[in-house]
């Protein structure tokens, strides 16, 4: 496989699970050295689009390569995969979890260990070597877990969800372990709901939404969909009155000041003449640098977004 | 990575991997205080036997009885009986020891047994074959008469309830019952006392007497004794058994008799076929639960991502089967150390002959119906620990597989005693069974094209049962669900109804 045919390619594939569709007609690809963040809500898709990149579930039409070829045993070895939903055997200890995974990922044994113990003293883990999964804590058993799907050091990491669960801290950590992976030019696939994450570390973002993807792009490429917004402050009564041709959506903020959502036509130099000419003296003029998750937002719809908190909502109750 | 790395694990073989899932599967039981508890019993056992020995502790102990005869004949007559039983019986371990010796020996030995007594036998057996037969020792008399201490029942009450002991020998012990027979020689009126009803040797030894009494006076009244009589059985026409199997090798002087060594191939089929069925039962437990750790800890979907759903499967069957062979090891040692020590220390002829009895392909059909048995149900079971979610569930979905595992044990107890029955040849055949019934009916020789045919089944059998299983596995383990998800399939796609 030469450098530029892409580690992963989906060709138009469907998916449907007694006949509600759960992936239609997605294609994209990931190419080496890349690090693609995989968004969406819940129900988007991305698992089951995973899946399919694995080969663990075959897709009803469409294609999947991987490496090249189809996904399956010619690619064990090469990928490092950590599940959405994910554990550890309570009774070994976090080298032998480690280890276990890397040697059926065909590393011998002694340097499976010798690995192991490298990377626990890496990543702050040192003195856990020995502990059992079952005594540890929830941030130290993920970082296990994490470390487990990829100490074979393969060339393509899918991660889903590698940062739920985590502290702020142990996000961070794990942030840093992204890097240093992509540093030595492996290629990265992680899907998240945290936006910051993918906005600070992907080059490239693939955006699902009920089953089908509404964005393949580079972050500036998102948020370019994203909703400008500007705060404005006055000490003077009128302002809202004066600003609201401007805007799709605003809100009175605890401060006082207005946070305006600005509609596609509206300009911030408008606006500005606009109160100079109302004699609204302003004290506050703030444009906003548009977020990811406001591209986000913008990208799936409020329904979409809606529907998946009322999941999450049911799923929690 | 460099790609020296990878062409290694491309050529990764298979079975490294099914290896290390078995291995991990079987670590993670044999760190547990329960497997070593279950794999020292037999030397807990054999140790708390030793330590009863030494410290002389009897679980059985003998009962010490005495007697008050009225009538002055029968209370003797019922010691004696028990002493002349007691020679019979240690006569006959003594002379069944007689397999020890070649056979040319073994009548001669019996008949100095028969004349010397148990004790002049057991020595010449100690003289010839030390390490075998010195630890033998014969079994101790249930039974120890003792004068009585006191003359009347009255009077011995304070040791029958327990408040007197009697002093034998230096130890004292506790007198636990009296025989009491009043009346006359002719119209004896036997009784027998003791706190302790459930197990009263004495009584039963009364019985015997007072029978063979009653059947040598109605002798008497035809002018015979009950010597004669016996004598008389002693003499009757011996019925021989014979294999026409055997017919082929027979000659005059050898003839196609049945012996003990014939018996040999049945028995083994039977020890082989209740070993398959306990290997299935000991290993249900361990699949099922593994398989539901599996699912609670949520790593199969990691491991997929380098090992074949086939190879979870397979390493969590030979994970199961490794566990069962150890707990089960100290006892295959003791039989493999018993058969090794017959072999170089017992009699040569029988060691050829239980080689005879065993030949390599009776040996190998059973191995295979052993693993493919095994695989048949392992794989069943993993399915289903894969649909279950709680120890609930898999108990309820593996209720109808236990089921038909006693179907099997049924199809031993018949075939013990009718190997060519017809429901047994079915049995053999039908996959569900055959695994037992087969291994039964191997002694007796089935026509080859029956062990092929059954064979045949069983072995596709055990492929469609991995490949359905092996998509319900797949099932259950992406899908996270149990039962219902089946369920709902069921009544979409099979009912056609929404769901």
């Amino acid at each position: 496989m030469d450098k530029t045919t892409p580690i992963l390619q989906l060709n138009n594939v469907s998916k449907s699970y007694g006949g509600t569709p759960a992936v239609k007609n997605v294609s994209f690809e990931v190419r080496p050295g890349e690090i693609v963040g995989f968004l969406g809500p819940n129900g988007a898709g991305k698992t089951t689009s995973l899946r399919m990149a694995l080969g663990y579930v075959k897709p009803d039409s469409g294609d999947v390569k991987l490496f090249g070829g189809p996904p399956g045993e010619s690619a064990f070895g090469r990928v490092g995969f950590l599940p959405e939903e994910r554990g550890l055997y309570k009774k070994q200890t976090a080298r032998e979890a480690i280890a276990h995974m890397a040697r059926l990922n065909g590393i011998k044994r002694r340097e499976a260990f010798a690995t192991a113990d490298e990377m626990l003293d890496r990543y702050g883990l040192g003195d856990a070597k020995r502990k059992k999964n079952k005594d540890m804590s929830k941030g130290m058993a993920q970082k296990v877990q994490l470390l487990s799907a990829i100490a074979h050091d393969p060339e393509f990491y899918i991660l889903d969800e590698p940062f739920s669960g985590l502290d702020p801290v142990n996000q961070q950590v794990l942030e840093t372990m992204v890097r240093e992976i992509a540093a030595r030019g492996r290629t990265i696939l992680f899907s998240t709901h945290v936006m910051e994450h993918a906005e600070r570390l992907c080059d490239r973002i693939l955006l699902m939404s009920r089953g089908g993807k509404v964005f393949d792009g580079s972050v500036s490429e998102a948020l370019d969909h994203a909703p400008r917004r500007v705060i404005l402050a006055s000490e003077n009564s009128g302002l809202a009155e004066t600003v609201t041709p401007f805007a799709v959506d605003m809100e009175r903020r605890a401060d006082g000041a207005l946070d305006l959502l600005l509609s596609r036509e509206a300009q911030t130099p408008d606006i500005l003449e606009r109160c100079v000419q109302a004699g609204v003296r302003l004290t506050r003029f703030e444009p906003m640098r548009a977020s990811l998750h406001e591209a986000f937002v913008a990208l799936v719809g409020r329904d979409a977004l809606d529907a998946d908190d009322a999941e999450m909502t049911e799923e929690l109750s | 990575m460099s790609d020296r790395q990878f062409s290694s694990r491309k050529g990764l073989p298979k079975f490294s991997r099914i290896w290390l899932i078995a291995m991990r599967d079987f670590m993670g039981y044999v760190k547990t205080w329960g497997f070593w508890l279950s794999f020292l019993l037999p030397v807990l056992f054999a140790g708390f036997g030793i330590m009863m020995q030494t410290a002389d502790i009897d679980f059985s102990p003998p009962r010490y009885e005495t007697v008050i005869d009225d009538t002055g004949v029968h209370g003797q007559a019922i010691v004696e009986s028990f002493a002349a039983e007691r020679d019979a019986q240690m006569t006959e371990i003594v002379q069944a020891m007689a397999a020890l010796l070649p056979e040319a020996e073994q009548v001669g030995f019996r008949a100095r047994v028969e004349r010397d007594g148990a004790a002049a036998g057991l020595a010449e057996l100690q003289d010839r074959y030390p390490m075998v037969a010195s630890q033998v020792e014969l079994p101790p008399a249930s039974m120890v008469f003792v004068a009585p201490p006191a003359a009347t029942l009255e009077a011995l009450a304070p040791w029958l309830e327990g408040e007197r002991s009697l002093d034998v020998n230096g130890k004292s012990v506790r007198l636990n019952g009296v025989i009491i027979i009043r009346g006359t020689a002719d119209a004896p009126e036997p009784q027998y006392w003791s706190k302790n009803f459930n197990n009263a040797p004495a009584q039963r030894l009364m019985e015997r007497y007072f029978r063979g009494l009653a059947k040598a006076r109605f002798l008497k009244t035809g002018e015979l004794t009950s010597e004669a009589y016996d004598e008389a059985l002693k003499s009757r026409t011996q019925v021989s058994v014979f294999d026409p199997a055997k017919l082929s090798g027979a000659t005059a002087d050898d003839p196609a008799a049945v012996s003990r060594l014939d018996q040999l191939p049945f028995i083994a089929g039977i020890g082989l076929a209740f070993f398959l069925l306990m290997t299935i039962f000991a290993g249900s437990f361990m699949l099922l639960t593994s398989m539901i750790e599996e699912k609670m800890n949520k790593l199969l979907e990691m491991m997929l991502a380098s090992t074949r759903f086939s190879e979870i499967m397979l390493g969590k069957m030979l994970g199961a089967a490794l566990l069962t062979l150890a707990s089960l090891a100290p006892y295959i040692l003791v039989i493999l150390v018993g058969l090794v020590g017959f072999f170089f220390f017992g009699n040569p002829e029988q060691a050829a002959a239980i080689r005879e009895a065993f030949p390599p392909s009776t040996v190998a059909t059973s191995v295979i119906f052993l693993v493919l048995g095994y695989m048949f149900y392992a794989a069943i079971l993993i399915a289903l620990g894969a649909l279950a979610q709680s120890m609930q569930d898999a108990q309820t979905l593996s209720l109808p597989v236990m089921l038909v595992l006693f179907m099997g044990l049924g199809v031993i107890v018949i075939g013990v005693n009718a190997p060519d029955s017809p429901i047994v040849i079915f049995a053999s055949i039908f996959p569900l069974t055959s695994p037992f019934a087969m291994m039964i009916r191997l002694a007796s020789e089935p026509p080859l094209w029956q062990v092929l045919l059954s064979m045949g089944l069983l072995a596709s059998s055990v492929v469609g049962v991995m490949w359905v299983c092996a998509r319900i596995f797949r099932f259950g383990v992406l899908s996270g669900s149990g039962v219902s998800a089946i369920s709902s399939w069921f009544r979409r796609v099979i009912l056609r109804k929404s769901v």
